[in-house]
């Protein structure tokens, strides 16, 4: 297998970057682990770099929620009073798309882990086999797997906006 | 042929049914109205979930250059907050990549008296990376048919390199060609080293195979052992100044070009994995057209050209008044990174 690491790092960091922002919902973060997945990846030199990266990924950003959520508890702890910061000088185009970003997280989120993996690594750009390896679905089970994740997206993202609507009227 | 269900449907549109089965399909849907809709209804229900998910896009910016990416601050913050393990890391790691040739080499020796590989070996325990590779000094609870095969190469590799060396006390040791390398094969005694000098069984160029054993059968020395071992006080004169190394890292042995051109080599060992070469000669000197030059690039073309999988690459860089050459089967990237650290 050519070890082109440099190609690969062309071709799927920003990919890599997607995937680990779905995950941890912060751009800078998602930058941050996605360079350290291909550090890694320069000192293990994998075979196949591309579902490496990617399980390296996923492992980083599970480290960093268990982590985010220590520190959460430790925040809140903190941030007893609500923050004086205002939404004021935002433009509302941008306040609406924060509100359906934050909406596609939350549908996100209803989906199973493995619905949800299947899901954004499809969306990263790998291909069903490798998806199916990472995953540990029988290749044939990708696309009935992806069909029902895409629903349950698509559903949970309308129930969302109604309830928003609703408590908005 | 009964209905297609949604999940080939899906797999359908993602273009990722194997040619026979979307020919059927294809034939299907000729023919049934009734799974056509459920295909416009599966292309929509695609759309919309990849609408959704692009609303979910962090700001994008630019990649840094990969080689950057070992100086980022996360890299020490994250795990190892060790100033040193970063760089070590880095050479190890390179040595990973390095595919077996003739050379093997036993670092016993380093083992007992440096700090070098047994950080390493901390440093492998501490990641979690899911296909550890293969590589002597792992830790043993590690499993899996990968890791075995590497253990086993490793006691092959040690079991080949232990042979004697009579000066490895001076920090320069001697070359033994091949031959030499296999007609002396003492049997292994795993865990106790018979001698704690440094024996070599290099024939000239870069790494062992301890990792990557199945590949030596057809891999080549870059290099012939046609250089010789010269002492640091001979390199230092040829060179009009102390040869440019790698800080930190053992020196293994220094050699003089044999084509009388001043240029020096000197290899430096990091792990039972990997050895790196640098070439190097006086920036004013016009070694680089010369009958040396153009010898050694010859024979790593025609070993790149063999092993055709790997990539030689070479780098150069003026360290002060010399002008260094990196040398090693490794992406530029990974080269010039290790360059980076040349004093």
């Amino acid at each position: 297998m050519p070890d082109d690491l440099a190609e690969v790092y062309r071709t799927t960091y920003h990919a890599l970057v997607r995937f680990l922002y779905r995950k941890v919902w912060d751009a800078e973060r998602a930058a941050d682990l996605a360079q350290e997945a291909f550090a890694r990846a320069l000192v293990h030199r994998p075979a196949n770099p591309r579902g490496w990266l990617f399980v390296v990924a996923a492992n980083l950003a599970r480290d960093e929620g268990r982590r985010r959520l220590r520190e959460r508890r430790h925040l809140t702890l903190l941030k007893a009073e609500p923050a004086a910061t205002g939404e004021h000088g935002e433009p509302e185009e941008a306040i609406d798309l924060e509100a359906r970003r934050a909406r596609v997280r939350a549908a996100l989120e209803e989906l199973t882990p493995r619905d949800r993996e299947v899901l954004l690594l499809w969306d990263a750009g790998l291909p069903y086999e490798e998806i199916a390896a990472q995953t540990g679905l029988a290749p044939g089970a990708v696309g009935t797997t992806l069909a029902r994740a895409r629903r349950r997206l698509v559903e949970a993202y309308e129930v969302g906006s109604e309830e928003t609507h609703v408590a908005r009227g | 042929m009964s209905h297609v269900d949604e999940g080939t449907l899906h797999a359908y549109l993602d273009g990722a049914l194997p040619p026979a089965e979307r020919s059927q399909v294809d034939a299907h849907l000729a023919s049934c109205p009734e799974c056509r809709e459920r295909l416009a209804e599966a292309r929509a229900l695609i759309a919309r979930a990849d609408a959704l998910l692009a609303l979910a896009l962090p700001a994008e910016r630019a990649a840094p250059p990969l080689h950057e990416l070992r100086r980022r601050p996360l890299w020490w913050r994250v795990r190892w907050p060790i100033a040193w393990a970063a760089s070590i890391t880095l050479a190890v790691g390179l040595g990973w990549m390095l595919r077996g040739r003739e050379a093997r080499q036993e670092f016993a020796a380093f083992a007992e008296r440096d700090t070098v590989p047994q950080a390493v070996a901390t440093l492998q325990r501490s990641t979690d990376e899911p296909r550890p590779m293969a590589q002597p000094h792992a830790p043993a609870s590690r499993s899996g048919p990968l890791h075995e095969q590497g253990q086993g190469a490793a006691e092959r590799a040690r079991a080949d390199s232990l042979i004697p060396s009579t000066n490895a006390a001076s920090g320069v040791v001697p070359i033994l060609t091949p031959s030499i390398a296999t007609s002396a094969r003492p049997p292994a005694v795993r865990g106790a080293a018979p001698t704690p000098a440094v024996p070599i069984t290099v024939d000239g160029m870069v790494a062992t195979g301890a990792a990557r054993v199945m590949e030596r059968a057809r891999a080549e020395p870059v290099m012939s052992s046609t250089w010789p071992v010269i002492q640091r006080g001979s390199a230092s004169r040829m060179l009009g100044t102390e040869p440019a190394t790698i800080p930190g890292v053992p020196v293994k042995d220094m050699r003089m070009s044999p084509y009388a051109d001043g240029v020096v080599l000197v290899e430096q060992v990091i792990d039972s994995t990997l050895v790196i070469q640098l070439f190097q000669r006086r920036a004013d000197a016009a070694a680089a057209d010369s009958a040396a030059a153009r010898g050694y690039q010859f024979q790593r073309q025609r070993a790149a050209e063999r092993e055709r999988v790997e990539r030689v690459e070479r780098l150069a860089r003026f360290v002060g008044p010399l002008r260094v050459e990196i040398a090693g089967p490794l992406g530029t990237d990974s080269l010039s990174k290790l360059l980076e650290l040349v004093k």
